[in-house]
């Protein structure tokens, strides 16, 4: 694979994916409709490829699925589990939390767990509350849980690989609405999990991460191409957890004004862990308050979802007053 | 061959019935001498004693060194069984931070992987999948080893042992579950969070071949066990229900009701598991009531030993 690579965000998710496959018998997919149908198209042709003993097709078992992939890291295993969507991570809570990221260490690290969880946000999918969360933040206060959500085909790619090399669990909420969003995958991050500035800017900083830092850049260059030009830094946090903080602080230090967007209620999340994380900065760091986009507390309604979303515009308007 | 084999009271071709005591003895020593100290608060853990189930214990013997057990936390016998030592599991206890679990796991959870024994879980349903995971691997590495799944039978109510079960059905595992059917749920007995006492018609439909066991009697655990474990690497996943009973309570800490159970206590202690081995050992094995008490004597000083080893190793840093 060459660095100028130009791929979609779901293409770069099934590229990482086979290719780890590839570099490592012992790493194989639990699903459902992966193997002979792939019903997320990310697994295409991987059963085909790997044999359908490394792309298996489950029952509706999804807290099996994640156990069987903790006692599968038991024996040097990696397993990829698909979710049909994210909510449904919720029936496999109790897995999640007590089998998988808790493996490495209640066992002192005689036991590792790098389980790559797939857990797809449905965004505008039109499944209505119980099919389009976003769940980051049900998982936010749990340690040795890597949770990566990308903005683009590069960070996609890079953070599956990288998701293949812990010895902790990754979930990993890769965002439907981005799969056909394309873009060169470039060089190899010296550190993949640290949070990327998509663009580079002097007067603010956008802070968010997956579908978010996305359309935080649609914004700050609105923003730069305006009558009333600024100059926003974006930074993509990429990985979640463990949260980048001195990339964080560093770009709070430099431009002295912070916004932070999370599309989910701001009781949790990466939202309210960054605005303690500024806390820390000594008195006069920050020229103004800093500040937290949030959706309101209300569950994702089938029709007018994105009406409850922090939008392009809500993030204009917000970046607007905080540059006042 | 899917017809359940009755109960044998023989012994098995290549067994040692003096390791088979000696190994029962050790576990219900360690149980007591455990339950001592917590009462004079000489460690802070809880322990979860199996006193009446040691037998159980004797399962681990008709296992290879390569296969895997997943231990209930009440499993102390076959977690002896498969080589882990009384001081490995004082250092647990104490919480010793040169312990393998360097003092972040219950004792009762403790891994030791080298031996083959995985750790245990608080989410008695959700570990059943665990194993499940590992029984996979040992297929995809076509390794010739099994993957016990130790769980007591409580853990029928919980959701996820059926989703595992469900899959091993499907996929025949290399897996055997193990029941150590006590007939308790803490207070509650059987009657009140189930239909039927017997294991079997909840999993044969899942695919597995099943096998009632006298789970008092050593010969039978081992029989048991050395049929579970072919039937399963023959691509037939395995269930054997253990009739046992707790003669203890549940732990050191829950202090459940026992009462209006005096009956079921007493015919249970009639059914010793200690006490059958070293009555058959007087009478077919021809050891004497001396040897008999100079066993048990041995494996008491190993215990008071072990605890000895494991505090002096906290001591001196």
């Amino acid at each position: 694979m060459s660095a100028g690579d130009t791929l979609t965000y779901k293409e770069a998710i099934a590229r990482a994916l086979r290719e780890a496959m590839a570099a490592d018998p012992k790493v194989f997919v639990l699903g459902q409709d992966v193997g002979r149908f792939s019903i997320g198209g990310v697994t295409k042709g991987l059963a085909d490829e790997f044999g359908a003993a490394r792309v298996r097709d489950c029952p509706i078992s999804e807290s099996a699925m994640i156990g069987m992939g903790a006692g599968a890291a038991m024996n040097g295993y990696t397993t990829v589990v698909e979710f049909a969507y994210a909510d449904i991570a919720a029936v496999a809570f109790s897995s999640i939390v007590h089998s998988a990221a808790k493996l490495n260490y209640a066992t002192n690290g005689q036991l590792r767990c790098p389980l790559v969880i797939r857990s797809p946000i449905n965004r505008f999918s039109r499944h209505g509350p119980m099919g389009t969360e976003v769940t980051l933040s049900w998982f936010m206060n749990v340690p040795d849980l890597d949770i990566a959500m990308p903005a683009s085909a590069a960070e996609a790619y890079w953070l599956l690989r990288h998701a293949f090399t812990r010895r902790v669990p990754t979930l990993f909420l890769e965002d439907r609405s981005l799969n056909s969003a394309s873009g060169p995958l470039g060089p190899r991050p010296a550190a993949p999990e640290k949070a990327r500035t998509l663009r580079g800017g002097s007067d603010a900083t956008v802070v968010a991460a997956g579908r978010m830092a996305a359309l935080a850049l649609n914004a700050a260059e609105e923003i730069a191409a305006s009558g009333e030009p600024a100059d926003l830094r974006v930074l993509s946090l990429g990985t979640v957890k463990p949260l980048d903080r001195t990339s964080i602080l560093e770009a709070a230090r430099a431009t002295g004004r912070v916004l932070i967007v999370q599309e989910e209620p701001p009781f949790g999340g990466y939202g309210p862990a960054i605005q303690s994380l500024l806390d820390e900065l000594p008195l006069g760091a920050l020229k103004r308050q800093p500040r937290l986009l949030a959706r309101p507390d209300v569950f994702l309604p089938y029709n007018r979802e994105e009406d409850v979303l922090p939008s392009a515009q809500a993030i204009t308007a917000a970046a607007r007053e905080l540059l006042a | 061959m899917n017809a359940p084999p009755t109960w044998r009271n023989d012994v098995p071709p290549g067994a040692e019935p003096v390791e088979f005591l000696r190994l029962m003895l050790r576990t219900r020593l360690f149980e007591e001498f455990c339950m001592r100290l917590k009462k004079e608060s000489a460690v802070l853990g809880n322990t979860y004693p199996c006193l009446g189930q040691e037998a159980l214990g004797v399962a681990a013997m008709a296992l290879a060194p390569g296969d895997a057990v997943f231990p209930s936390y009440r499993s102390r016998a076959i977690v002896f069984g498969k080589g882990a030592t009384a001081e490995q599991h004082f250092g647990e206890l104490i919480g010793a931070p040169d312990s393998e679990q360097g003092g972040r796991e219950v004792f009762h959870h403790a891994a030791f992987p080298a031996l083959g024994i995985m750790p245990s879980s608080s989410m008695i349903g959700g570990w059943a999948p665990t194993a499940a995971g590992f029984a996979l691997t040992q297929q995809l590495d076509r390794s010739g080893n099994v993957t016990v799944c130790v769980i007591g039978d409580g853990v029928l109510g919980a959701g996820d042992l059926h989703e595992a079960l469900n899959i091993v059905g499907v996929w025949k595992l290399p897996f055997v579950l193990m029941v150590e059917n006590n007939g308790y749920q803490v207070s509650a007995a059987w009657s009140h969070v189930r239909a039927q006492r017997a294991i079997a018609p909840y999993v044969q439909p899942y695919g597995f071949v099943t096998r009632p066991v006298d789970g008092n009697n050593a010969f039978d655990v081992f029989h048991a066990m050395a049929w579970a474990r072919a039937e399963a690497l023959a691509g037939r996943p395995a269930m054997l229900d253990c009739e046992t009973y707790r003669m203890g309570g549940y732990s050191s800490h829950f202090g459940e009701p026992r009462t209006g159970i005096e009956d079921e206590l007493a015919a249970w202690r009639k059914r010793d598991p200690i006490a059958f081995m070293e009555d058959w050992l007087e009478r077919h094995g021809g050891l004497s009531k001396q040897t008999l008490a100079d066993i048990r004597a041995e494996e008491e000083k190993s215990i008071a030993a072990a605890w000895q080893n494991a505090r002096r190793k906290v001591d001196r840093r």
